[in-house]
């Protein structure tokens, strides 16, 4: 009886932590490319260096 | 040039992601369900006569099986949709759902193997479902790894796509694997009229098939969203190496 509890504790465990792990892993992946996303947009709207230099 | 729909993408923030009102209420119906499946599963439904409680291990591994073969079938939506329109959300949708449905095919195997040992004394067994279902889980990480090894985008969307539409076929032959040959695997017991399995039993099965359906909805669109966001880091990094070439 309880050798099937502990077969049945394993079952849900590897089930939820499957499941919740790959959520977290996606959800940190988006966090991490959203912030990179920011960056680059800040790097592209920022003036470019010695464009705005005045010709003479 | 091609615009930056980075708008789509949550603002800044730990938990911005809940304050999309579509997202805050699939969060909210997931921990519902999963609620709601958790203490069906394991107050509501009785305990089996020969198997006692082990056997609700099956609250984990069917819903794993359906969405298995649920992602794989909306592989080959995606798939075929992009052959035909050629926009990239349906590629976008085939590549989360294999992904997802890879990790619920892992689950289901992992979950039968240990029920397996506890009630035929074995982690493992050359069934003709466990089997099949072994080949399925290794036609779609190829598909994964195909997918991974093609750098041209268009290539590599076509050829997917073709895998993607040709993988579905092993969904059916693992569905029908236990009718075609002799297997220690149980036949259908839901679709099966008369399968045997108490009211209680069922109506909890159903609840967890739903919780976890739900899960999938999340696990896809969270994939999806972080695949929208990395082609549009890719569009950025090119403008700005543009941009910097034509400074430099």
């Amino acid at each position: 009886m309880t050798g099937d509890l502990l077969y049945l504790f394993i079952g849900f465990s590897a089930v939820w932590l499957g499941i919740f792990g790959y959520l977290v892993y996606v959800t940190g992946r988006v966090r991490g490319v959203r912030d990179e996303l920011h960056d680059l947009k800040g790097q592209l709207d920022a003036p470019q260096a010695g464009r705005e230099a005045p010709n003479h | 040039m091609r615009e930056v729909r980075t708008t789509e993408l949550p603002g800044p923030g730990r938990l911005a992601i809940l304050r999309e009102p579509a997202t805050a209420a699939l969060y909210a119906a997931l921990l519902l369900s999963m609620g709601l499946a958790i203490f069906m599963a394991f107050l509501f439904a009785p305990a089996e006569r020969v198997q006692a409680d082990v056997y609700r291990i099956l609250f984990v591994h069917v819903p794993s099986a359906w969405l298995a073969f649920f992602a794989f079938g909306v592989v080959a939506l995606g798939s075929v949709m992009y052959l035909i329109r050629g926009r990239a959300r349906w590629d976008r949708l085939a590549l989360a759902s294999a992904e997802i449905g890879v990790l619920f095919t892992t689950l289901c195997l992992v979950t039968g193997s240990i029920w397996g040992r506890s009630v035929w004394g074995v982690w493992w067994q050359w069934d003709p479902r466990l089997t099949t279902t072994l080949i399925m889980w290794f036609i779609y990480v190829s598909y994964l790894a195909l997918r991974s090894y093609i750098d041209d985008p268009d290539i590599r969307q076509r050829m997917a796509s073709v895998v993607g539409i040709v993988g579905v076929v092993s969904v059916p032959i693992v569905w029908f694997s236990v009718e075609w040959w002799r297997s220690l695997h149980p036949t259908p017991s839901i679709t099966n009229p008369g399968g045997g399995m108490p009211p209680e039993m069922l109506t909890a099965l159903l609840v967890s098939v739903a919780a976890f359906t739900v899960f999938y909805v999340v696990l896809v669109r969270q994939r999806m969203q972080l695949e929208l966001a990395v082609a549009e880091l890719g569009i950025l990094r090119e403008r700005l190496h543009e941009r910097n070439e034509e400074s430099a």
